[in-house]
């Protein structure tokens, strides 16, 4: 399968409410960079640390583009001995069952279960969907385990109460953070999308469906709720599948309903780019709206030229940000192929879990902590208070988790390909 | 498979009785459930008509329809294996998947000898004509082969062994095919490369537009089931799968060859499973690994609505299964249209076992 990704063209905001992106500005290399730490050359031994994303099925595009963002970051680190005289070891998880031929919740809950099972490893990146989260984050918290996830943006992950469908305490059992995300969460991406169907492009009434899945239901939600307070009317709210392959039943709804928009809630993987290419073949021209789950290189290979037009909100396009050039040219040149949307965050997150466990070790006198659980509660206080500054921008996360940085990017089906339009971000939240 | 009728043998998933009903009460349910199916389905489709326009309603029935062939075309080679050798043939559905694959694969394998099947096809009406004619006999036989090469290998050394043997065996050859379109088409879905083959609106009614498209469909599924009943009725073979179905040693006795019979039947299955699978990928133009399942499940669920072994019953059950599906699907809101399926099925099961037509089956069974 080709993979094309999105050659930044950024169209000048015609929207008023954009800030634009002031999180390119402060650029320093990300890790890698850290070389000759002299208090860890006398460091012995090997770290280990783990991603679990879904690198095979529907979303091997572009979780296994997250995982090569990950795996660089380790490798890079390795060669300028950020750990000094330590090594680290790297083991990369899949989360895609063949069962369910995608991301599938049992399969990362018996990935962190191994993982935390391993007293070598002290952090795991991932996981990429947020309905995996919620079977993993009970499983490594109780391990006190950190967990930092490129891409998971269901608000109930780390705010309590924002989600009904997720009890956040449930998933801290503990009570403590272990669970960090570098992305903003869909509370903000679903503002930034009504505002945009709104304001920008003037939408009246949209016909919204979700994949029935934690983060495409919440997603759903929360655009209906903030679309409706901008003047919008939501005319139906539908809820379908992961397996639907026949959209029909609801274009022909939504086309009766007078609908000039649909939102789609929900992944690639469970058919945003079909239904966006039934909606095409069926004539019904309405606007095309998604969030970051439908920025994925399959949404094309489902669409095909019928996916133009489409507009979805997703991580802000990191590829033009001046601080990722470096590792987005690494990247084309080791694998040969551009850079997919969470790649700088993958690449970043890893960066983070490195930086801390090199600060731990700093603070143990260049050595490895002897009991592994020491470290790995020293790890996660050191994720916690980290200040870093990456491909993506700066990262600093809250008492929940969340990363303080709250931008996201529009993005527009052109030519094949998804294609950054502006960054946003948010007046306050 | 017609006319031995009325005396009915129950299929061994139906035979007994639900204790809960007792024999008046279930003889009321049978016979009341046909008038009550289709006056659940013209509540719905007043319903849709009424909150959502009369154009809609009829838009909806054409997807309905449309749904409900490929569905049809399924369930005729569910119900032709069962008539005959009373297995549920559980890989089926998969045989549905791998025909748009192998469709998609010839297609390719003519585009290597020069031959663009996708670029006849949209160039003008005889291309499309030309292009069908090509690639519809080429992938049913394919997939008819691939029906005798399963029942060959895994059910015919079972046709003696207890029910449930053949039914696992079933099972694991569904597991394997889609083990295998797994691997080497990986787990996305995959463009079938049928895209705009069949476009543009027909006609017009009111503001309902029915497309080329749906009419091919329909009209290449009632084809199909139309061309399968005459040569059941009128041909030799035919005549030969009616008496392996009614009693097979008796069959045998009168000098049929009931391994090849049998293969036949599945040959006729598959390929009527090709036929939908390239109306889907024609339809749709996107195929994956595992579609059959669904799409398996659900065309079995006609099978039975229809009256299993009865190959019209099949063919009816199919159209009622894709309206359900698709007017179920709206007064859900979506979130039941699997569940409302299944639960007829069971509604089935219940209350008129031998489904709408009357159950075909082998009399020794």
């Amino acid at each position: 399968m080709e993979r094309h990704h999105a050659r930044v063209v950024p169209v000048l905001g015609v929207i008023s409410l954009v800030a634009l992106a002031a999180c390119g500005t402060s650029t320093s290399s990300g890790g890698g960079g850290n070389t000759g730490s002299g208090p860890l050359d006398s460091c012995v031994g090997q770290v280990t640390v783990a991603s679990e994303l879904p690198t095979s099925g529907g979303d091997a595009a572009i979780g296994g583009g997250t995982e090569k963002g990950v795996k660089m970051a380790v490798d890079q680190a390795n060669a300028a001995k950020l750990l000094g005289g330590c090594t680290i070891n790297y083991i990369a998880k899949d989360d895609s069952s063949v069962a369910k031929g995608k991301h599938d919740p049992q399969q990362g809950a018996q990935n962190v279960t191994a993982l935390v099972a391993n007293q070598a490893v002290v952090g795991i990146i991932g996981p990429f969907n947020s309905s995996v989260a919620v079977a993993e984050l009970p499983i490594t918290n109780k391990a006190g385990v950190v967990q930092i996830s490129p891409s998971n943006t269901d608000p109930g992950l780390t705010i309590p109460g924002s989600d009904p469908d997720i009890d956040t305490a449930s998933l801290r059992p503990t009570g403590k953070t272990t669970y960090f995300r570098v992305i903003s969460n869909d509370v903000v991406q679903a503002e930034v999308m009504s505002e945009v169907a709104a304001k920008e492009l003037n939408l009246k009434k949209v016909y919204d469906i979700d994949d029935q899945e934690t983060y495409g239901k919440d997603l759903s939600n929360y655009f209906d709720k903030d679309f409706a307070k901008l003047g919008g009317t939501v005319v139906k709210r539908v809820s379908l599948p992961g397996d639907t392959k026949d959209f029909r039943p609801q274009i022909t709804e939504a086309q009766g309903l007078g609908a000039d928009s649909v939102f789609f809630g929900g992944v690639a993987s469970n058919g945003s780019g079909i239904l966006k290419k039934q909606m095409a073949d069926s004539g019904f021209n309405a606007q095309f709206l998604s969030g970051d789950g439908t920025v994925d290189p399959q949404f094309f290979v489902d669409a095909g030229a019928q996916g133009d037009g489409a507009q979805a909100s997703s991580a802000p396009d990191t590829t033009k940000l001046s601080s990722a050039h470096q590792f987005v040219t690494q990247y084309k040149q080791r694998y040969g192929q551009e850079v997919v949307a969470y790649s700088t965050y993958g690449y970043d997150c890893m960066n983070i879990l490195l930086q801390a466990i090199h600060d731990v070790l700093v603070a143990n006198g260049g050595k490895i902590p002897a009991d592994p659980t020491t470290f790995r509660t020293n790890v996660i206080a050191k994720v916690q208070g980290i200040d870093f500054k990456g491909t993506i921008g700066e990262t600093k996360f809250d008492a929940n988790g969340d990363t303080l940085n709250h931008d996201f990017s529009v993005y527009k089906g052109t030519g094949g390909k998804w294609v950054a339009r502006e960054t946003i971000s948010p007046s306050a939240s | 498979m017609e006319g031995q009728g009325e005396a009915q043998a129950l299929p061994p998933f139906a035979r007994r009785r639900p204790a809960l009903l007792s024999g008046g009460l279930a003889e009321v349910g049978s016979n009341l459930f046909p008038i009550v199916l289709i006056g659940a389905l013209v509540l719905m489709v007043a319903d849709v008509a009424v909150r959502s326009g009369v154009s809609v309603a009829g838009s909806q029935l054409v997807n309905g329809l449309t749904k409900g062939a490929i569905f049809a075309l399924i369930a005729v080679g569910y119900t032709m294996v069962y008539g005959i050798i009373e297995l549920i043939n559980f890989a089926h559905g998969d045989v549905f998947t791998l025909s748009a694959i192998y469709a998609k694969q010839i297609g390719r394998g003519l585009g290597f000898l020069g031959l663009s099947l996708s670029s006849l096809a949209t160039r003008n009406p005889l291309g499309l004509a030309l292009a069908l004619a090509i690639i519809f006999p080429l992938t049913m036989a394919a997939t008819g082969i691939t029906g005798v090469l399963i029942e060959r290998v895994a059910y015919r050394r079972l046709r003696d062994a207890p029910r449930l043997a053949p039914l696992i065996t079933a099972v694991g050859v569904s597991f394997i095919l889609e083990g295998a379109m797994l691997v080497t088409q990986g787990s996305s879905n995959v463009r079938t490369g049928k895209d705009g083959w069949i476009h543009g609106v027909a006609f017009t009614r009111g503001t309902v537009e029915v497309h080329w498209a749906d009419i091919f469909v329909v009209g290449t599924a009632l084809l199909m089931m139309f061309a399968l009943q005459a040569f059941i009725r009128s041909t030799r073979l035919g005549k030969a799968m009616r008496a392996t179905a009614q009693d097979r040693d008796a069959a045998l006795l009168s000098g049929v060859n009931i391994n090849g019979t049998i293969a036949a039947t599945f040959f006729i299955g598959s390929a009527l499973a090709a036929a939908g699978g390239l109306i889907y990928s024609i339809f749709f133009d996107s195929v994956v690994w595992n579609l059959g399942f669904q799409f398996g499940i659900i065309a079995f669920t006609a099978a039975v609505l229809g009256g299993i072994g009865n190959i019209v019953g099949a063919g009816l059950g199919g159209f009622l299964i894709g309206l359900i599906y698709v007017f179920g699907g709206q007064l859900t809101a979506g979130q039941w249209s699997n569940s409302i399926v299944f639960a007829m099925l069971i509604i089935v099961l219940t209350f008129r076992p031998v489904g709408l037509l009357g159950i075909r089956v082998p009399d020794r069974a």
